[in-house]
């Protein structure tokens, strides 16, 4: 398209209008562009999703330079100061080993950042060219793609994790693993359904007739196409994952203490209830932050992305 | 409609079929010794060849897959080495109560969602629509876990107002068995102490576990109920002078339930699966704490049934559903 | 003449809906009136604000994002904007009823037409306080059915919506627009989704019916051969507003308005040829910044300097023939004949 236009400009560029008139040409893409931050402006809760997401990722960046007490992230012990109330010591108390709440509640950031990343390129890695093939190539290989994906969609992902965790046994690395495993089904279905709408769509038969090739097609029409619905789902799986493995930390077949994540804390910190509240509320408010981030965040970019949702304001 | 039914019956069968082939794939594919796994972390060399005899380890990998189905045809599931019971009949014995548990939560979300998102949708934009908004983003946010632990601290420790765990009380007998279902069976009995003492005991737990769907079933019915409003036969129905209260409540509920009913049958699905949280924190003995305290000690053979078992509820729920997308929908024809 | 009594008025109806680029001021002052037992006719292009009227008057537009900025909808003496939900839903269908465009999509598709039908006979029969047993309910709609023509009623009632054919689901839509015995009905573009076929048959049964029950009726249609075929007079629209309002014989011999003309020459005819079927230069205006004065005058043939400033009114040029255009200005007061005024178009 763009190589086309070339041309075009050129014979107008001599005359001052040229700017003008390019902005006349792209005028639906400048609309569009004006809409989405409209609608995005128009949504206190997208903007407060962007704040949370945006305080995440810094938290989890500087968190090892802030924390009061660094040496607390594993094995320190200072009992003369366990279960420590909240003051203004120690923000967030201490636990049953004297360890600082607050310092382990903020690497844990780090802790849950890792395994949201790593939960969803792998989700991703193995989802989207999968569901690229399925739906591009159809026939029997779709077939059988979407079949196992069927098998695997067809029980709760948190049980089947723990069925592959019972088999390569607890920890942070294996539950990661099969977290993974059982989060690329979502995105293989994603993708195929939008490519055999988008195979149908007349500008990939128009490429298809200029003698386009496969790849070409893939990468410069199909993966584009794919993208934003691609990034609402990651946006809420960022935090759905999260939440997932605090779970499994929790159940005691995720991570293990000393390791400063947010679930196995929790786990060890209902022994303490009720008296020693702070130590489970905590690395519980921490999560929900931080999931709620991650949904209002995935909400306000399906308002902007999915064109459902536009045409109220179209009309 | 017969044959539908068969049809999908025999799809559920061939999706088992390959679930269990990818979790007999995962168990013996996966790093770990599942032999070592079995004998326990303390066990001696010898121990751990004994085992791997016994559990047929040795032999190559296709006949312990042929061996593996044999026994699962004669409803065998392998034996747990926590309880030392048969796995099948754990889970006859642990599965009623976290169906009961799962049955009532569903309820519970399905009674408070379906009023709300519709109310939502008629109001949008106004407070009940962005408190509601509030309310389901941030449901789907909580751990349930720690949701659970904290009405547990306010609700039971502090107040004392409900219960701290259990399907009873320690004092109080089980009702007679009929359906297994303590609430189901108090109530046949016509036993309301017991029922009242199940019902303060399933609450808390309940609560928590529809949390997530009560958020979600919110959401999609308001989304469905604001799609329908703005459809034309609405209007219609208004130009012929029929009443606001039964164009919403009847005219676009019965088109936004349909795929409402999706989401619900999802949620059933996902319920199960919350349950091994819910379940640990409440200290309900239901399939989910099995699974969960079975997977603490590596005991790999539950963990097996009590996936079947989810797998096999949460395809006959979504059979379910199909079957009453028909009742809803006079378009849909089973083919 | 139109000697019976008016018994709806439209007077300065103002109508802006609110988008995100701004304000849409899609009706901007629009004037008529509906006599007894008569039929009018609106047209214009897509978009001009027709079905935006019609829905106005049963008080079913949404708010927001539409707003009623001014005008009043008198019926029978009482403003229609005025009043409430509740009395609204007494006068929708029973006194001023609607058919709609594309009956695929204004039959609910969950519900038979039989509870449909019955749902909305029991609905007039509660709002005059009267009850009405289903059984009754059933055989009025029945009747109904067999008023439109619908073969073998009694068994088809219980059918769903997509089991009928496009021109039958019309029928039924009219059935339940007769089912209240309404005074006026509104039709908004009723053949426009059908087949050429099915359309005359439609229009055919419309015509009947108002024979038969003396409806007075608004007929809503971008096709000016459609209202031809029912109306007694009509109301040429553009841009949300009225430009012309006269006699359907007047607006074939003797068209005013240059709009009108131009609509009247894009229709194509065998006695006027391929080289004579001439469309309108330019497009709809837009409606957030629409031009000043006479909307029409980008594209009008005979603009004055006035025209960019000044809004004309629709006024008389003689009996029964109003325009809004200031090439009659002269004869405003007066109604002399308005040819010798003008130069013959090109």
């Amino acid at each position: 398209m763009k190589q086309k236009s070339i041309p075009m400009y050129a014979e107008h560029a001599n005359t001052s209008g040229f700017w003008t008139q390019w902005k006349e040409e792209h005028e639906s893409f400048f609309r569009d562009v004006r809409l989405s931050f409209y609608l995005f402006s128009r949504s206190p809760l997208s903007l407060i999703g962007m704040v949370l997401v945006g305080a995440f990722f810094l938290i989890a960046l500087i968190g090892p330079w802030i924390v009061p007490y660094p040496e607390d992230a594993t094995g320190a012990v200072h009992m003369s100061q366990k279960l420590t109330a909240p003051g203004s010591q120690f923000w967030f108390g201490t636990d049953e080993m004297g360890r600082d709440v607050f310092t382990r509640v903020i690497l844990g950031t780090r802790v849950s950042l890792k395994i949201g990343l790593i939960i969803i390129c792998a989700a991703m890695g193995i989802g989207v060219p999968l569901g690229i093939t399925a739906g591009y190539v159809g026939g029997w290989v779709n077939e059988t793609i979407m079949r196992i994906t069927d098998i695997f969609l067809a029980i709760p992902g948190l049980i089947l994790a723990l069925a592959i965790i019972g088999a390569l046994g607890p920890g942070i690395t294996n539950s990661m693993i099969a977290l993974s495993l059982v989060w690329w089904p979502g995105y293989v279905r994603l993708v195929q359904g939008k490519t055999l709408s988008l195979k149908e769509e007349s500008f990939i038969e128009a490429a298809l007739s200029v003698g386009a090739g496969r790849a070409r097609i893939i990468f410069l029409h199909i993966l584009p196409n794919c993208t934003s619905p691609i990034i609402v789902k990651a946006s809420m799986d960022m935090g759905m994952s999260i939440l997932a493995a605090a779970g499994l930390g929790f159940i005691g077949v995720g991570a293990q203490p000393p390791a400063p994540e947010w679930g196995a804390m929790i786990s060890i910190a209902r022994n303490y209830l009720p008296n020693w509240w702070w130590y489970a509320l905590f690395p519980g408010l921490a999560i929900f932050v931080t999931v709620l981030g991650f949904n209002l965040l995935g909400d306000g970019f399906r308002d902007i992305l999915d064109p459902q949702s536009r045409g109220y304001y179209r009309e | 409609m017969k044959r539908y039914i068969i049809k999908r019956l025999l799809l559920i069968f061939l999706t088992l079929f390959g679930l269990i082939t990818v979790v007999f794939l995962i168990s013996r594919v996966a790093p770990g010794d599942p032999a070592r796994l079995a004998a326990g972390p303390d066990a001696t060399e010898e121990m751990v060849e004994v085992m791997r005899k016994e559990f047929g380890l040795d032999r190559p990998l296709i006949v312990q897959y042929l061996s593996y189905f044999k026994g699962l045809a004669s409803g065998n599931l392998g034996r747990s080495i926590r309880t030392r019971h048969n796995v099948i009949d754990d889970l006859v014995q642990f599965f009623p109560a976290t169906f009961e548990l799962t049955v009532f939560s569903l309820l519970l979300a399905v009674v408070l969602a379906i009023p709300l998102g519709v109310l939502c949708a008629v109001y949008r934009d106004r407070f009940l629509d962005h408190a509601a908004r509030v309310f389901s983003v941030s449901g789907m946010a909580l751990p349930m876990f720690w949701l659970a632990l904290m009405l547990q601290l306010f609700l039971a420790l502090k107040f004392d107002f409900l219960p701290l765990g259990g399907r009873l009380g320690l004092l109080t007998e089980p009702p007679t068995k009929i359906t297994h279902l303590y609430l189901v069976d108090s109530l046949l009995t016509g036993n309301w102490a017991v029922f009242k003492d199940a019902l303060r005991h399933i609450l808390l737990p309940a609560f928590v576990l529809c949390f997530p769907a009560l958020a979600s079933i919110i959401r999609v019915n308001r989304a469905e109920m604001l799609e329908v409003l703005s459809r034309d036969f609405i209007v219609s129905a208004r130009a012929h002078g029929i009443s606001k209260i039964r164009t919403i409540g009847q005219y676009a509920l019965k088109n936004a339930l349909i795929p409402t009913m999706t989401m619900i049958g999802l949620r059933y699905g996902w319920m199960l699966g919350g349950t091994i949280l819910v379940e640990t924190v409440f200290d309900w003995p239901g399939i989910g704490l099995y699974a969960v305290q079975s997977a603490v000690y590596s005991d790999f053979q539950p963990i097996i049934g009590v996936t079947l078992l989810i797998g096999i509820n949460f395809m006959v729920a979504n059979l379910i559903i199909d079957l009453i997308y028909g009742i809803l929908d006079p378009r849909v024809r089973y083919e | 003449m139109n000697t019976e009594p008016s018994i709806l008025e439209v007077k300065d109806l103002k109508i802006h809906f609110d988008t995100f680029e701004g304000t849409a001021q899609v009706l901007d002052g629009c004037s008529f009136t509906l006599g007894r037992g008569d039929t009018l006719g609106l047209v214009g292009e897509t978009g001009c604000g027709k079905s935006i009227t019609a829905k106005a008057i049963l008080g079913l537009l949404p708010v927001p994002p539409t707003r009623i900025v001014s005008g009043e909808i008198r019926f029978h003496s009482r403003d229609l904007l005025d009043l409430s939900e509740k009395d609204l839903e007494k006068i929708r269908g029973n006194q001023i009823a609607m058919i709609f465009q594309d009956p695929m999509t204004y039959l609910n598709p969950v519900f038979s037409i039989e509870n449909q039908m019955i749902d909305v006979i029991r609905g007039h029969a509660r709002h005059a306080n009267k009850t009405v047993s289903r059984g009754a309910a059933r055989e009025k709609a029945i009747s109904l059915l067999n008023a439109v023509n619908i073969p073998n009623p009694r068994q088809r009632i219980g059918d769903f919506p997509h089991e009928f054919s496009g021109g039958m689901r019309q029928r039924v839509l009219i059935a339940m627009a007769l089912a209240g015995d309404p005074e006026i009905l509104i039709a908004d573009e009723p053949t426009t989704a059908l087949d050429v076929t099915i359309q005359a048959q439609i229009l055919r049964l419309i015509g009947e019916l108002v024979e038969r029950f003396r409806h007075s009726v608004l007929l809503i249609s971008h096709d000016l051969g459609v209202v031809a075929a029912v109306c007694r007079r009509i109301a040429v629209m553009y841009a949300g507003n009225i430009v012309e309002l006269t006699t359907i014989e007047r607006i074939f011999e003797n068209p005013a308005h240059p709009y009108t003309r131009g609509l009247l020459r894009s229709i194509p005819n065998l006695a006027r040829r391929k080289e004579n079927l001439v469309g309108i230069t330019g497009s709809i205006p837009d409606f957030i910044e629409p031009p000043r004065g006479c909307r029409f005058h980008p594209r009008c043939a005979h603009r004055m300097d006035v025209c960019q400033k000044v809004k004309p009114v629709l006024a008389d040029i003689e009996s029964e023939h109003r325009v809004a255009c200031f090439l009659y200005e002269s004869s405003w007061p007066s109604a002399s004949r308005p040819e010798e005024r003008i130069k013959p178009l090109p």
